[in-house]
């Protein structure tokens, strides 16, 4: 019954998933049985396990046949759910299966060298794409399946067997990237969706072989599996795989920079590959990775300048960050891994300059926003990596004095477009944000007191604007605000500026900045402030920051503004219950908890906030609430 | 002020049941000592809000509410009131749901 249901499963993508997970059930199961009755298991799963393989080959055939330039199979999601299940299947009787899987791909790439050596294959170089296509969609499907089965080795026992048999599948998947590599397109646009298939289904591939035989519990000396490679691929070690592995990756970050789903999934891949501890290590010593380090921007990697690619920016930066600081000297000389950012930033400060003489024109404004837009996300990976303090502060002293008060300029020019504004705050987030205790400047620095300076600078400059021009939405102005906060939250609870000094030395950093985001928060209507999470999570927090450590500039403030800071608390605490998010009533019951502390201590230091306190106070006894059980 | 967001406390922690109970009992015992007229008010409206035969339970509940409670808030004094606070909420509900 189940080999029938399985002919026709072009049909039923989530019929087939529940088929899948009983055989899968049925077959991890065995292990638990006990006695020596012969299980017909063992002769009926190769067989459903088989036609599933070859029925699915067979759909993509089918579907390519008859649409070509279609991609033939599911949406990835939906195929990972089916791969996951059937894996344990194919290692059921694996030398079965194996055996099977080897003699659908041979043949499939065997007739793609005949391809090749047939002539132009390249994409957009004519020939028979259409055949060339069938060939492909075939070969996505057998990656994507070989992948899963070697990712499923933990599953079944191994042995030196099994690991000969993966060798030899993972051998013929990468004999298939030579066959991408010829394909790839010459002229950027150019693809075809079998192609795009089988690109993904070779990062997919990758994905699992490295849980399998990278990760970090796997066995490195994998003797019998490298043995195999490098018999017929010339790979030998896991330093090899890895090579060819990033490779293919760096490559797919140039080749396929406009497409956005093989970017992002490149980038997860390498993101893991530099997590892992001993990948990490392994990544260290490529020549690729350490090329990367000296060389790397939009000319080396046109995805970064890709306007999909926004986020894409700041993860690949971050990777390449941790790559950099993986070995506690540094791989490479800080200087000389930001070198690639100095002339990008010197070249805008020239337009700052220039700007402040002449208007400049359109073009040179627009070319000047694309590049800070970006180097700003690309600053921002580099931050989000930089986690520890040697790091951090090599960083700091990178960008200070040099580059950081530029910041200011481009917000005094670009205040009111968020696609600028949003990038540099939350740079400027990220750039103040004490993770790890990263930010700690020597004792006799004033570093702390510098970054903090800047960045109420930056509130006060772009607050003031936003406060007089910006509508009331939630693209041209909330958004804005919800950073601003979070910057100012990060600041005064960074824990390494002494704020105390800003009143001692007659410094109006703190209240300039205390002041706008004060007032910028409070120019939110609270029913508004609730119904965007980004903006409700931000000012929380910043409340009860301001309840506990900046107590007495609260005390000091307008009856009005004080007024409405408690009544927001109020409406805080009212947020008790789920699906709200009880984290504000939380924050709102600790603020409250400061204020009060605060007026019970009465300490006489604090007479004067005291004093104003009580008569705040007093000028709010009117409305008595009434006490209604539910 | 105070005395309203006092009583707004105290409904919710008495008659809600939220997870963040604790978090929300932190500032009750400082209002409470801050603010004593407030809260003798607010004591009488949760009796009158009653039926009348439910009204000396809640009294005698309130009363142990403060129980062995002093005037400050260090942290073991602000233990006591939290464990009492917990009490008081069983007590209120077994009454109010018998």
């Amino acid at each position: 019954m189940g080999v029938q249901s399985f002919e026709s499963c072009a049909s039923a993508t989530n019929s087939v998933y529940y088929l899948l997970q009983l055989w899968s059930r049925l077959v991890t199961s065995v292990a638990y049985l006990k006695g020596e009755g012969e299980s017909h298991l063992d002769s009926y799963v190769p067989q459903v396990t088989q036609t599933y393989i070859l029925s699915k080959l067979q759909t993509a055939r089918a579907t390519l046949q008859a649409h070509p330039g279609e991609d033939p199979m599911e949406n990835e999601e939906q195929l990972v759910d089916q791969l996951d299940s059937a894996s344990p299947l194919c290692r059921y009787q694996y030398e079965q299966t194996a055996k099977f899987l080897l003699g659908l791909f041979d043949p499939a790439l065997n007739k793609l060298m005949a391809f090749a050596s047939a002539g132009n294959v390249a994409l957009g170089a004519g020939g028979p794409q259409a055949e060339i296509a069938v060939v492909e969609g075939e070969l996505a499907w057998l990656v994507y399946i070989v992948g899963a089965v070697v990712g499923a080795r933990g599953t079944s026992r191994t042995s030196d067997e099994h690991e000969e048999l993966d060798g030899d599948l993972c051998t013929r998947v990468f004999q298939a990237i030579k066959w991408v590599e010829m394909r790839q397109p010459t002229q950027p646009g150019a693809s075809a969706p079998t192609l795009e298939r089988l690109e993904l289904a070779l990062l997919y591939f990758f994905q699992y072989f490295r849980k399998a035989y990278i990760g970090e519990q796997a066995n490195i000396s994998s003797t019998s599996l490298y043995q195999r490679l490098s018999e017929s691929v010339g790979i030998s070690d896991n330093v090899t795989v890895m090579s060819v592995m990033v490779n293919k990756t760096m490559q797919n970050l140039k080749v396929w920079c406009r497409h956005e789903e093989l970017v992002d999934k490149s980038l997860v891949l390498f993101h893991e590959l530099a997590s892992g501890y001993s990948s990490s290590k392994t990544l260290c010593k490529l020549e690729v990775i350490t090329l990367a380090l000296r060389h790397h921007g939009p000319a080396q990697l046109p995805f970064l300048s890709q306007s999909g690619n926004p986020r894409h920016r700041t993860t690949f930066y971050t990777t390449l960050t941790r790559i950099l600081l993986m070995d506690d000297n540094g791989l490479l000389d800080f200087e000389l891994f930001m070198a690639p950012f100095v002339p990008v930033l010197q070249h805008l400060q020239a337009f700052f300059t220039q700007a402040e003489a002449a208007a400049p024109t359109a073009a040179a404004r627009d070319e000047a926003k694309a590049l800070l837009t970006g180097v700003l996300r690309d600053l921002r990976g580099v931050c989000v990596g930089t986690a520890n303090r040697r790091a951090y502060v090599a960083f700091f002293d990178w960008l200070y004095p040099d580059f950081l008060p530029m910041l200011v300029r481009s917000v005094e020019l670009w205040w009111n477009d968020s696609s600028v504004t949003t990038p540099l705050l939350k740079f400027m987030a990220e750039l103040v944000h004490n993770k790890c205790q990263r930010i700690a400047f020597d004792s006799s620095s004033p570093n702390g007191i510098l970054l903090f300076r800047e960045a109420s600078r930056l509130l006060a400059t772009y607050g003031h604007r936003i406060l007089n021009g910006a509508p009331p939405t939630y693209a041209d102005k909330y958004k804005g605000v919800s950073i601003c906060l979070t910057i100012l939250s990060r600041a005064l609870s960074g824990g390494y500026v002494n704020f105390g000094v800003f009143s001692l030395y007659g410094d109006t950093a703190l209240s300039a900045a205390l002041d706008v985001v004060l007032q910028l928060s409070l120019s939110i209507p609270i029913q508004e402030l609730m119904a965007y999470p980004k903006v409700m999570r931000g000012y929380f927090p910043f409340s009860e920051i301001l309840c506990h450590n900046h107590t007495t500039y609260l005390c000091m403030l307008e009856p009005a503004i004080f007024f409405q800071i408690i009544s927001n608390i109020q409406y805080g605490l009212k947020w008790v219950n789920p699906p709200h998010d009880i984290s504000v009533s939380s924050e709102s019951a600790s603020a409250l908890y400061h204020l009060v502390e605060f007026r019970f201590r009465s300490n006489k230091k604090d007479a004067q906030a005291l004093q104003a306190l009580e008569s705040h106070v007093l000028k709010n006894t009117g409305c008595a609430f009434v006490f209604e059980p539910l | 002020m105070f005395g309203n967001l006092l009583a707004l406390l105290l409904e919710s922690v008495v008659y809600d049941d939220c997870p963040n109970q604790w978090a929300l009992s932190r500032p009750m015992l400082g209002l409470i000592l801050t603010n004593t007229e407030a809260y003798e008010q607010i004591k009488q409206q949760m009796i009158e809000a009653l039926p009348p035969d439910r009204q000396a339970q809640m009294a005698a509940a309130l009363e142990k509410l403060m129980t062995g409670v002093m005037r400050n808030l260090e942290s073991r004094n602000r233990d006591k009131f939290t464990q009492n606070l917990t009490a008081f909420r069983q007590e209120v509900k077994s009454f109010m749901n018998p």
